[in-house]
């Protein structure tokens, strides 16, 4: 019958607990454990013929280490707190395009290079929301270690931190065109929270922002107003992307500056 | 200024058909993925479908391109949940599939809409 090896130790521990009893010395020394019984000595030729010795009361089994990994905390909150940031940025920032790419055709300059530079955003941060997808969808089907994986891989650090850097971009090109806006409306006295809130304007406010602009004639008050509104969407996009990027992208390891002359 | 410039419905319809266009294939591919390998999808596979979805999609913004058949998104992410369920899903999972064919329904109903085509019409070069 098999049984539990008693250790080299643990014999002549045995065994020299035998021979330390003078009436004992020499004994053949047999011990049974665990159902089954082991010779530890031979007889010798001038002590008794044989000691045996019964476990009674057996040692709990040692623990044996297991090669079971701990379980993976689920980090699903985590996930969809990313994949709101980044798709709410997204749909920010394509609004802004829709709106840019449509002021584009008639205003062009600073309208048209906002369009691309939302545009470009657009593109990086679709891709961002559309792996943020991927991401929370590894969390509720339990495959959450392949974001792991993911997140160790350099190849895929490197994808990551090139679109925050297009959609970082898009956020300064949207930040700077807001700021200009905003300095066209002071220079001319007008309230940006006013014209926001749809705020009719003078013929003479509305010809100095118009000229600020880079425009021609005279912009209406309502045109005025739809244009406000889209240099707020295209902060809060911006604001959004900037915040994604801050919490687990790019903005870790970079210094964005967004400078702007007054 | 304002002459082209869209109604919130539209832009709203322009936005919500770009976004399911872009973003649902990607998605649907992991699922169909894992429901067909029995593993995630790789990464470089998610985003060699998000750069062709994105790339097809983008020019709907600026008022170009065209849209998807509108059965196409509703059919992919279908047959993507299809091949996944007979592996079984969790409850989390089963509520992540119905979100996704939530979505891609409405995005195939804001590609259907009045809006949209009224958006792609003022937008279209005369």
């Amino acid at each position: 019958m098999r049984h539990a090896a008693i250790s080299t130790h643990d014999r002549a521990q045995l065994v020299q607990a035998v021979d330390r009893h003078p009436a004992l010395r020499g004994a053949a020394v047999v011990f049974c454990h665990a159902g089954g019984c082991e010779q530890l000595r031979g007889p010798l030729p001038y002590g008794p013929k044989r000691i045996v010795l019964f476990e009674v009361n057996p040692a709990p089994p040692s623990p044996v280490p297991t090669a079971v990994p701990p379980a993976r905390k689920s980090k699903l909150g985590w996930e969809l707190f990313q994949l709101g940031l980044n798709c709410g940025g997204t749909a920010l920032a394509a609004v802004g395009t829709i709106f840019f790419s449509a002021a584009a055709a008639p205003t062009g300059g600073v309208a048209g290079i906002a369009a691309v530079a939302s545009g470009a955003a657009t593109v990086a941060g679709a891709a961002q929301c559309a792996a943020s997808g991927y991401r929370v969808y590894n969390e509720v089907s339990d495959r959450g270690a392949a974001n792991d994986d993911l997140d160790a891989s350099p190849a895929y650090q490197n994808t990551m931190l090139a679109l925050d850097v297009v959609g970082l971009a898009g956020a300064g090109a949207a930040t700077r065109g807001a700021s200009r806006f905003a300095g066209t409306l002071a220079k001319a006295g007008a309230s940006r929270g006013g014209v926001i809130a749809g705020q009719a304007l003078s013929r003479p406010m509305r010809k100095a922002i118009t000229t600020g602009l880079g425009g021609a004639g005279r912009y209406t008050s309502i045109a005025l107003s739809a244009r406000a509104r889209q240099e707020l969407l295209a902060v809060l996009g911006a604001g959004l992307s900037l915040t994604g990027s801050a919490t687990g992208g790019a903005t870790n390891e970079l210094i964005v500056y967004v400078a702007e002359a007054v | 200024m304002t002459a082209a410039l869209p109604r919130p419905a539209e832009a709203g319809a322009a936005l919500a058909v770009f976004l399911g266009q872009a973003v649902l294939p990607p998605v649907a591919l992991a699922v169909a993925w894992l429901g067909l390998a029995g593993v995630p999808a790789p990464f470089a596979a998610i985003l060699a479908a998000a750069a062709a979805s994105i790339g097809l999609s983008l020019p709907l913004l600026f008022g170009r391109g065209f849209v998807w058949f509108w059965g196409l998104l509703p059919g992919l992410v279908a047959a993507a949940i299809l091949a996944r369920l007979p592996s079984g899903v969790a409850a989390a999972e089963a509520i992540f599939l119905a979100a996704l064919a939530l979505l891609a329904t409405g995005a195939a109903l804001a590609a259907r809409s009045a809006s949209l085509k009224s958006y792609l019409e003022k937008r279209r070069p005369r």
